[in-house]
């Protein structure tokens, strides 16, 4: 049996336990882990090698609390666990073991085979708890095992336990009855002994954990946060810009290449593309290593701080009563910063929402107006040497169209209100190496499926200028472009480009000597304009077709209904 | 039964804004008292549904015997409760008012069904009673409530509206210590009280969002959110309000050393009472 290689072991269990780092022990991949309930929103799957040969696919499914799914999340899992897994990993968490172990004897009942394994045991024993995984195990009659998957401890005994099960001696439940809670915490007792003599936790960690959820000093101090949050972003990603990547790209590695292909290509059209002034081989290189990596990489690393520390679930909750007044919940507040870094990471964690009405909004407010990082770097790049008060404008009108959006759809979506159920796990100091490994997956994600985008994209550009294609697209798109925006022909060209990557609407606008009012008008155009490509896919797998198609339409007239109108309004103050 | 009669005009008794709200008060009871008809439109489209509501709250039996402390000049209450079959007392400590309340129970031609007295609340004995309703501008309140609640008897109900919200700002909180109120409206809550046994008014349900501050209380009902069991909100668990986000914020709860945080609309659909001391 050992070489079927379609053995299925699926791990399930309550959010935030720690299923994914273990998925990650087991397979050597690299899910995403973080420390908030919901950030496994689709399931992975891994290769795990089994002893004699052969592997078994291991499937990190998303958190739930109960099998009877309440959000899109939690009936990836029941759907998971519907196509009968070879065996079923039932993950507790040692600190609070009823959660997991009611999933598990659920999971059981209905005839899975299971295996227990209690995670975080390194906590509990910390916190002075005796952990009696032997003693569970005689009540249940499966194996029952404890891990920790932070520090790897247990993870040799899972594996071998995993291959005994899949090679044909499947763990197989005395009779179980439909699991109640009485029962769950008997046993969750017998698991489970207190011993007295651990240590507190630190009072100091205690301490902030309190003052950073009540209103007084929560709210200002989630002030701070986010504004201390910006700063970084923007600080760290210029210091990268200007002291790492200029020297290195432009300074460096593009004069080679400039020289290297003029070496090659005589001079005319087609050096011209490459290595002009709008060269595919000096912008469509510099802009998105020197102008947008930098930003990419200040923005998840702060991103992975929040996340991994457990702020995150303290904001939900802190403004679930403003989100209320749009309809939604606390929640969405969290794909909603995921969407500054992406939107399509950002799409799928709506999944977490209960209610499709809530989902959808937050999905379009994400679409409408919220930048991705990428733009966001183009938006530094093209305003703050104009004027920083041109860039907070831009924010300022990000934040207000969000707000209008939220409103907006909250009359016009059907639904049930959403109601906030949210766990706030500890908060806990984020490991160095944990938020580095992000932030170069991030940062390897843009190199991969960014830069190449972004290259062909100026090439295209490139090809429109050289050739004198601009002049007659620019016949077409002038009354649009020149006679409405106020923006010279050429930018319509970035707006044709902006469908395939959200920074392109910006980027091309930085060399055209435009006024500020000029470059607002652009920065405005891009910021509502069309999500990309990939969005619409996810939009329309996530949703349906048509919805993808509504946003498209809504956003591209929004976003010149909103150049246009600004332009107006703010000339006539400047006249 | 040695009763006076308690409608608050007591100045001084409240702050200026509740000072001004009696007033107000006291002179729409005049209009209503001089104006039959407009007093009747008022009574239809507006106060019948509030005695309905309470009425329901108070699970009254078929021709229960009420008690209404501060009937008013004009006794909505007791004529609404009367016209449902019910037999009321009504009371009030203003000779004036109780003048009028009589003079309008015998045009309404309910004078079988109504009893108006010149009594205080402060020393009633509500033994005798289905239910007693305590009208929103008694005073002394608390005073009044304690009593109530004290010498009611098992099975009867205590009806009373007491200031919450913008309420609160005029009238002062309610201090008498028998129980929670379920909101009403932004200015007032209805608290509902069962007779019986010493101890049982601390016992009264009431809702997770208004659980004060780091009270511990147990949880008697949830609202059917499937998340809410799994993370430890079940019937019977010991639970404790850590914080309350202003302007209908989210509630943030501690299980056993777990937090949680709820949206007010969950808070609000789980049912609560007070641990007690014992146990």
């Amino acid at each position: 049996m050992t070489d079927r290689p379609s053995s299925r072991v699926l791990l399930v269990g309550p959010p935030n336990v720690g299923k994914s780092v273990l998925f990650n022990r087991l397979t050597g991949l690299s899910a995403g882990v973080s420390n908030y309930p919901g950030t496994t929103v689709e399931f992975a799957e891994g290769q795990m090698t089994l002893e004699h040969g052969g592997s078994a696919t291991v499937i990190d499914a998303p958190g739930t609390y109960s099998l009877q799914s309440k959000n899109e999340a939690e009936r990836v899992t029941t759907r998971l666990l519907d196509s009968s897994p070879d065996l079923v990993l039932g993950v507790l968490d040692a600190l609070r073991p009823e959660t997991g172990l009611y999933l598990a004897l659920d999971a059981m009942n209905r005839g899975h085979p299971v295996i227990l394994v209690v995670n975080r045991i390194d906590l509990a024993r910390e916190r002075g708890y005796a952990i009696d995984v032997k003693a569970l195990s005689d009540a249940v009659g499966v194996p029952v095992l404890a891990t920790s998957g932070a520090s790897g401890l247990g993870i040799d005994d899972v594996r071998r336990n995993i291959n005994h099960a899949v090679s044909g001696e499947r763990p197989r439940p005395a009779r179980m009855d439909i699991p109640n809670w009485e029962t769950t915490e008997c046993l969750a007792g017998v698991l489970r002994r207190e011993t007295g003599d651990g240590r507190h936790r630190g009072t100091t960690s205690e301490r902030l954990e309190d003052l950073l959820i009540r209103p007084w000093p929560g709210f200002p101090l989630a002030l701070v946060a986010v504004a201390i949050s910006l700063g970084i972003v923007v600080g760290v990603g210029m210091g990268l810009r200007q002291y790492i990547l200029l020297p290195l790209i432009r300074d460096t590695l593009l004069p080679i290449v400039a020289s290297g292909v003029q070496s090659v290509v005589s001079p005319g059209v087609l050096r011209e593309i490459m290595v002009g002034e709008y060269g595919f081989l000096t912008k469509g290189i510099e802009w998105p290593l020197t102008l947008v990596l930098p930003y990419v990489v200040s923005f998840y690393f702060v991103l992975s701080f929040l996340e991994d520390s457990g702020y995150l679930p303290r904001l939900a909750a802190l403004i679930d009563g403003m989100m209320a007044r749009l309809g939604l919940s606390g929640a969405g507040i969290m794909p909603l910063l995921l969407g500054y870094g992406c939107g399509i990471p950002a799409i799928m964690a709506t999944r977490t929402l209960e209610t499709r009405r809530e989902r959808l909004t937050v999905a379009s407010m994400i679409c409408l107006a919220v930048p991705c990082i990428a733009q966001t770097g183009a938006f530094i790049a093209l305003l703050a040497e104009a004027s920083i008060f041109v860039l907070l404008g831009v924010f300022a009108i990000s934040i207000g169209a969000l707000i209008m959006a939220g409103m907006v759809l909250g009359k016009i979506l059907r639904g049930t209100k959403p109601g906030l159920v949210m766990e706030i796990p500890e908060l806990l100091l984020p490991r160095v190496s944990v938020m580095l490994t992000k932030v170069w997956a991030r940062a390897k994600h843009y190199l991969m499926d960014g830069v190449v985008p972004v290259m062909l994209g100026v090439a295209f550009a490139a090809l429109v200028h050289e050739t004198g294609a601009i002049d007659v697209v620019g016949r077409y798109v002038q009354p649009l472009v020149t006679g409405w925006l106020g923006l010279p022909e050429r930018a319509a060209v970035p707006l044709l480009l902006g469908i395939f990557r959200r920074e392109l609407t910006v980027l091309p606008l930085l060399d055209m000597d435009l006024t500020a009012l000029q470059l607002f008008t652009g920065a405005v155009v891009g910021l509502f304009y069309v999500p990309c490509i990939a969005m619409l896919s996810v939009l329309a797998k996530e949703f349906r077709a048509s919805i993808a198609l509504i946003i498209l339409g809504t956003t591209t007239a929004m976003a010149f209904l909103m150049g246009g109108l600004l332009t107006r309004i703010i000339s006539l103050f400047m006249m | 039964m040695s009763v006076q009669v308690t409608h608050d005009k007591t100045p001084g008794a409240n702050g200026i804004l509740g000072n001004l709200f009696t007033r107000a008060v006291g002179s729409f009871e005049h209009a209503c008292a001089a104006h039959a008809g407009f007093a009747r439109w008022y009574e239809k489209s507006f106060y019948r549904d509030v005695v309905e509501r309470e009425e329901s709250m108070a699970e009254l039996p078929q021709q229960a015997h009420v008690l209404h402390i501060g009937a008013g000049r004009y006794p909505f209450t007791a004529l609404i409760l009367a016209r449902k079959g019910h037999k009321v007392m009504g009371i009030d400590h203003d000779a004036d008012a109780v003048e009028s309340a009589r003079r309008i129970v015998r045009a309404e031609g309910l004078d079988s069904c109504v009893k108006i007295l010149h009594r205080d609340g402060t020393d009633v004995d509500c033994r005798d009673y289905d239910a007693v309703w305590v009208s929103f501008h008694v005073h002394p309140r608390d005073v009044i409530l304690e009593r109530c609640s004290q010498t009611l008897s098992e099975g009867s109900t205590l009806i009373a509206r007491i200031p919450s919200g913008l309420g609160r700002l005029a009238y002062g909180s309610c201090k008498a210590d028998i129980g929670e109120g379920c909101r009403c409206d932004s200015f007032k809550s209805v608290l509902v009280v069962k007779g019986g046994a010493a101890d049982t008014e601390a016992l009264a349900p009431f809702t997770l969002d208004r659980v004060p501050i780091d009270q511990e209380v147990h949880v008697v009902e949830g609202n059917g959110h499937p998340h809410l069991e799994p993370l430890g909100i079940r019937a019977g668990k010991p639970v404790r309000v850590c914080a309350r986000m202003p302007v209908g914020g989210a509630v943030l709860v501690d299980i056993d050393g777990r937090k949680v945080a709820l949206g007010t609309e969950i808070a609000r659909c789980v049912r609560c009472r007070r641990s007690m001391a014992v146990d």
